[in-house]
C-alpha cells in the first residue's frame, strides 16, 4: 500500500466555461471546479476525498475516469498519460476503471432489468461472451454484492435504495476494474442501510485488491474506510495524508474546522466539544480569492495569505510519528 | 414545567390504492419552553408526518388524523383551516429541509418576509421593512438591508435556510419545528445554523422540535429524544440516559451502525460496522406484533410476534426513559454501546 501510484494527476484543472457575456454578466468566465490538483492514488489503497458541496470533489472523481474532460494538466493511469490517449486504448482503460454513483434512483435505467444493467459492461467490453456464460457471470456478480441472482429480471423500482446501490456496485465491478471511484455512495441511503453498503465496499476492496477513490462529505464514513484522506476546498487539495494523521491532527485550518463541525453521537462529548464555527460562505468558484483560497473564512489568516498561493508541503513526523501528511498553509512556513 | 405543546395518542393514516397506510400510531410527546425535543427516525418512520399532521398540513382527502395535540390550552386536531392558520406562524413556526423548494423562487426575500409579518396583523410598510431587516440581522445574514431585495437563487444554501428561519420567527412562535432543517447543508454551515437556533432559543425561550435522522446532531442539541420506527415511538428519554443505555434493539442498532469519527485507529484496523439486516416495513402491510421483529436480533419473546410492545420504563435508568420492547437488557455494565 505504500507502493506505487496507480493514478496520478499533475496540475489537473477542470473548468466549465460560462455562457458568453450578456446583459446580466459583463465578463466571460468559467467555474473553476478543479483548479490545480496534484494527487496520487496508490495501488490497493482507499483514498478518501472529503470537502463540502461545490469544492470540486465529484468533478475530480469524474475526471479520473474520464467522464469529464480535463481542461489542463495530466492524468496518469498505471504509468500512461490518459489525457493524450487514442480512442482504442481509452476503451481498454475504461474497462479498468469504474464509478459508483450517489443516487441509485437516478443512475439505473428504469426500463432495463437489473440483470441487463449489470450485463451491459460485459457486452461493451466483450467479456464472458455467449448467453449462458454471461448469464452465469451476472449471477455471480449479484451474489458478490449480496443480491439474489433470481431477481435478475426485476426492474430498479422493485428494489430498495440499498439494493439499488448494490446493483450499481455490481455493474461497476462487471468489467473487473482495478480502480473504482465511489462518488458519495452512501449519501442518499438511510442510516441503517449505510453501514451495510460501507461494509460491502470494504469487503470487496479487500477481496479483490481494488483501488478506491472514496468521495464523500461524511468525514466519519471516510475515516472508517480510507487509508489516506485528501481534503478539498474550492478546487484545490488543501491537505492530504495518512487518515489518522489528517483526522486526529489536522494540518490545515479548514480540515480542523471540518473535523470540529462533524457531530459525534455521544451527548457529553458533543456538548463540550470546541467547535470552530466558520463565518460566511464558500466564495464563488468563478472568482476564487487571491492567495490562499480559504483566507476569507480562515480564523488564523495573517499577512502572507492574500498575496501568496500556498503549495502542499510535507508536515511529516511533526507529531513525532512517521505518518505522512501534507498541507497547503502558510502557518507551516510561507510558500508560493 | 407545563408543556407548550402536548401530543397524545396521535395517529395518522393515509388511504392509498393498496389500502390504508398506518404512518403514525399512538405517538405521545411534550414540548417545553426553552427546551429541545428531538424526534429521530429514518425515512418513512413517520417523524415528519406527525408534525405536519399537528398543523393540518396534510391533504385532508386522503388523511385521517386522530388523537390529541394541545397547544396553548386549545386542541389542534380537528380544528378548521381558518383556526389553524392563526396557530401556524404565530404559535408554531416551521422550518423545512429544502429551502430551495420551500421558498418562492419568483419573490424577493422581503416579499416573503412581509407575507409572514402581515399574516398576523396589520402592519405598515415601514414597520415591515424595519422588522424584516431586524429578523435577517437576528439570523446572522450580513448586510441585511441589501439582502431584502435578493431572490432565493441569489443566496447560498446556508443563507436560504437562514431566511427560512427568519420567516418562521416572523410570527414570534413559541414552538419552532425544524424538519431536517440542516440535512441539506454542509457540516460547517450546519454548525452555524445549530449555533443560531441555540442562541435564539436562549433569548426567546422558544420550545424546539428538531426532527432528524442524525444522531450526532441530536446528541449535541436535544434535551429529550423520541426514537421512531414504523410510525411508533420505540424509545424515548432524556438524551444522556438514552445514549448511555439505549434499550430498544433498533436504537442500539442505529447507534452501533454509525462510523466513528474520534476513533484513532486506521481504517484497516477497525472492525466492520455493525449492521441491521433488512428494511423498515411497508406501512400498508405492517407485520403483526412488534414492527421491528423481522430485523431484530433479540426477538426471543413469544409476544414479539403477536403484541405491539408498550412503552415501559427502562430498568436501571431514569424514570422518564422508556422503551417499547419485550427484550430486557442485561444488567448495566455490558449494556454499553461500542463506540
Amino acid at each position: 500500500m505504500n507502493g506505487e501510484a496507480l493514478v496520478r494527476t499533475t496540475g489537473l484543472r477542470v473548468h466549465f466555461p460560462l455562457p458568453p457575456p450578456g446583459p446580466l454578466r459583463s465578463s466571460p468566465g468559467a467555474v473553476r471546479a478543479v483548479d490545480g490538483v496534484d494527487l496520487e492514488i496508490r495501488r490497493g489503497e482507499t483514498l478518501g476525498l472529503v470537502g463540502e458541496s461545490g469544492c470540486g470533489k465529484s468533478t475530480l472523481g469524474s475526471a479520473l475516469v474520464r467522464l469529464v474532460e480535463p481542461t489542463e494538466g495530466t492524468i496518469e493511469f498505471d504509468g500512461s498519460d490518459v489525457t493524450a490517449m487514442p480512442r482504442r486504448e481509452l476503451r481498454a482503460l475504461r474497462r479498468r476503471t469504474a464509478m459508483i454513483f450517489q443516487d441509485p434512483f437516478a443512475s439505473l435505467d428504469p426500463r432495463r432489468t437489473v440483470g441487463e444493467t449489470i450485463a451491459e459492461p460485459l457486452a461493451i467490453h466483450r467479456l464472458h461472451r455467449g448467453r449462458s456464460r454471461r448469464r452465469a457471470r451476472v449471477g455471480e456478480l449479484m451474489e458478490l454484492v449480496g443480491l439474489a441472482p433470481d431477481h435478475r429480471n426485476r426492474y430498479p423500482h422493485e428494489f430498495s435504495g440499498g439494493q439499488r446501490q448494490r446493483v450499481g456496485i455490481a455493474r461497476a465491478l462487471a468489467g473487473e476494474p482495478d480502480f473504482v471511484v465511489c462518488d458519495e455512495p452512501i449519501a442518499s441511503l438511510d442510516v441503517s442501510v449505510q453501514a451495510q453498503v460501507v461494509n460491502l465496499l470494504v469487503r470487496l476492496q479487500r477481496e479483490m485488491g481494488l483501488t478506491y477513490l472514496f468521495v464523500s462529505h461524511d468525514l466519519a464514513a471516510v475515516r472508517q474506510v480510507a487509508d489516506r484522506v485528501a481534503v478539498m476546498y474550492l478546487g484545490r487539495v488543501v491537505e492530504v495524508g495518512d487518515g489518522v494523521a489528517v483526522g486526529e491532527m489536522p494540518g490545515h485550518p479548514y480540515t480542523e474546522a471540518l473535523v470540529s463541525a462533524v457531530p459525534v453521537p455521544v451527548p457529553e462529548r458533543e456538548r463540550s466539544r470546541e467547535r470552530i464555527v466558520l463565518q460566511g460562505d464558500i466564495p464563488s468558484p468563478t472568482h476564487p480569492p487571491s492567495g490562499c483560497r480559504f483566507r476569507t473564512r480562515c480564523p488564523q489568516v495573517f499577512e502572507p495569505c492574500a498575496d501568496h498561493d500556498p503549495v502542499l508541503q510535507s508536515l511529516g513526523g511533526r507529531h513525532g510519528g512517521p505518518a505522512e501528511q501534507s498541507a497547503a498553509c502558510h502557518l507551516h512556513g510561507v510558500t508560493g | 414545567m407545563s408543556a407548550l405543546l402536548s401530543v397524545r395518542d396521535l395517529a395518522v393514516t393515509f388511504s392509498t390504492p393498496r389500502g390504508p397506510a398506518h404512518v403514525v400510531g399512538g405517538l405521545d410527546f411534550d414540548v417545553e419552553a426553552g427546551r429541545t425535543l428531538a424526534i429521530v427516525g429514518e425515512s418513512g418512520s413517520g417523524k415528519s408526518v406527525s408534525s405536519l399532521a399537528l398543523l393540518g398540513l396534510l391533504p385532508d382527502a386522503v388523511t385521517r388524523v386522530s388523537g390529541s395535540a394541545v397547544f396553548d390550552g386549545a386542541e389542534l386536531i380537528g380544528r378548521s383551516e381558518e383556526q389553524l392558520r392563526h396557530v401556524r406562524g404565530a404559535g408554531i413556526g416551521m422550518v423545512f429541509q429544502d429551502p430551495m423548494t420551500s421558498l418562492n423562487p419568483v419573490l424577493t426575500v422581503e416579499r416573503q418576509l412581509a407575507e409572514a409579518l402581515r399574516a398576523h396583523g396589520r402592519v405598515s410598510a415601514e414597520a415591515v421593512r424595519a422588522r424584516s431587516v431586524e429578523l435577517l440581522d437576528d439570523v446572522g445574514i450580513p448586510d441585511a438591508a441589501a439582502r431584502l431585495r435578493a431572490y432565493p437563487h441569489q443566496l447560498s444554501g446556508g443563507m436560504r435556510q437562514r431566511v427560512m428561519i427568519a420567516i418562521a420567527l416572523a410570527g414570534e412562535p413559541r414552538v419552532l419545528i425544524a424538519d431536517e432543517a440542516t440535512t441539506a447543508l454542509d457540516v460547517t454551515v450546519q454548525a452555524q445554523i445549530l449555533e443560531l437556533v441555540a442562541r435564539l432559543q436562549d433569548e426567546r425561550g422558544t420550545g424546539v422540535v428538531w426532527i432528524t435522522h442524525d444522531l450526532g446532531v441530536v446528541a449535541g442539541i436535544a434535551d429529550h429524544v423520541v426514537v421512531m420506527y414504523a410510525g411508533r415511538c420505540v424509545e424515548e428519554g432524556p438524551v444522556d440516559a438514552l445514549y448511555a443505555r439505549p434499550s430498544h434493539p433498533y436504537t442500539r442498532g442505529l447507534l452501533e451502525s454509525l462510523p466513528v469519527l474520534d476513533d484513532a485507529r486506521p481504517a484497516r484496523e477497525r472492525e466492520a460496522l455493525t449492521t441491521m439486516p433488512g428494511l423498515p416495513p411497508d406501512p400498508v402491510d405492517l407485520p403483526p406484533g412488534c414492527a421491528f421483529r423481522p430485523r431484530c436480533a433479540y426477538r426471543l419473546d413469544p409476544r414479539c410476534a403477536t403484541q405491539v410492545p408498550p412503552l415501559e420504563p427502562v430498568a436501571g435508568s431514569v424514570e422518564t426513559h422508556r422503551a417499547a420492547t419485550f427484550y430486557r437488557l442485561p444488567a448495566a455494565g455490558d449494556a454499553q454501546v461500542r463506540r
